[in-house]
């Protein structure tokens, strides 16, 4: 019996941009699957909704690694201001704001969900500082976005560059502190 | 309904298998994918637990992951069967047939 393979293309796209434990499992699944079927056209369209499904799943259980998470958020970035690229500077960076602010808050909200199910103390390396808690990933998203943002100031907004060298330093100053009260204080 | 899959599937349920009884039971295309998400959310709350399985030339040597129903899977089968035929006994008949 001959094995039909099937699309590489596709297949290279789940193995490098989906992830997550069970990977291995649904490409052997998709390919078991498409030795009968022999449709590239089911193939593609079960890949294609793989990837977004397995993120779903690494948000949900706190799992995105953080290189993927800074290379999604730049995109969408990115694509945001290519998006609105014919509107006014302070407008852009406003907007930005605003949906980086959404992205992460539902990252925070959907983290937030995962902490009911997951097993052991502080599974997902926490830090509390009072009564609430700040997840350490989310943290470095927000980070993130707070850097692209106020380097687009620096850019965009020159009259703005002490004001935001002020909030940059500002920004890393609680990281900083962030860091060493977790080292003193983690269970 | 993925429960029941793997109920009826017993010790053959992995990803292939339990998409083709979905499909075959409502008729609708499956997203591989989406069966391994749900999984894991039943995984979580221990109703299913899952071993690596072996692999075949034909997967391109990927192993299965094969899935079982656990004993607190089939408690919660049961709670849903009975919640579900409470609900249906509760209404009157169907047009041309019984609820």
């Amino acid at each position: 019996m001959t094995l039909k393979h099937p699309p590489g293309a596709a297949t290279w796209l789940l193995k490098h941009l989906g992830s997550g434990q069970d990977s291995d499992a649904i490409l052997g699944d998709l390919a078991e699957q498409y030795s009968q079927k022999d449709s590239a056209i089911w193939y593609w369209r079960q890949t294609m909704k793989a990837i977004p499904i397995s993120y779903v799943r690494e948000i949900r259980r706190g799992q995105i690694p953080r290189l993927r998470a800074l290379g999604i958020s730049l995109m969408t970035i990115v694509l945001i201001v290519l998006l609105v690229s014919d509107i006014d500077s302070f407008w852009k960076i406003g907007l930005a704001s605003a949906l980086g602010g959404v992205f992460v808050g539902v990252m925070m909200f959907l983290r937030g969900d995962s902490h009911e199910v997951m097993a052991g103390p502080n599974p997902i390396g926490d830090v509390r500082i009072d009564s609430s808690k700040i997840p350490v990933r989310g943290g470095i998203g927000a980070g993130i976005l707070i850097v692209v943002l106020l380097s687009g100031v620096l850019v965009a907004l020159p009259e703005l560059r002490l004001l935001a060298a002020m909030a940059l330093l500002a920004g890393v100053a609680f990281g900083g502190l962030l860091f060493i009260w977790r080292r003193h204080h983690a269970p | 309904m993925l429960l029941l899959a793997l109920m009826r599937l017993g010790d053959d349920a992995y990803g292939v298998t339990i998409a083709r009884e979905l499909e075959k039971q409502t008729g609708r295309e499956v997203v591989v994918a989406s069966i391994y998400a749900s999984l894991d959310r039943l995984q979580d709350r221990r109703l299913v637990a899952s071993r690596l399985g072996d692999a075949t030339p034909e997967r391109g040597g990927r192993a299965k992951r094969y899935f079982r129903i656990t004993g607190a899977g089939i408690s919660e089968v049961r709670d849903a069967r009975r919640s579900l035929m409470n609900l249906w006994n509760g209404l009157p008949e169907l047009k041309g047939e019984k609820a």
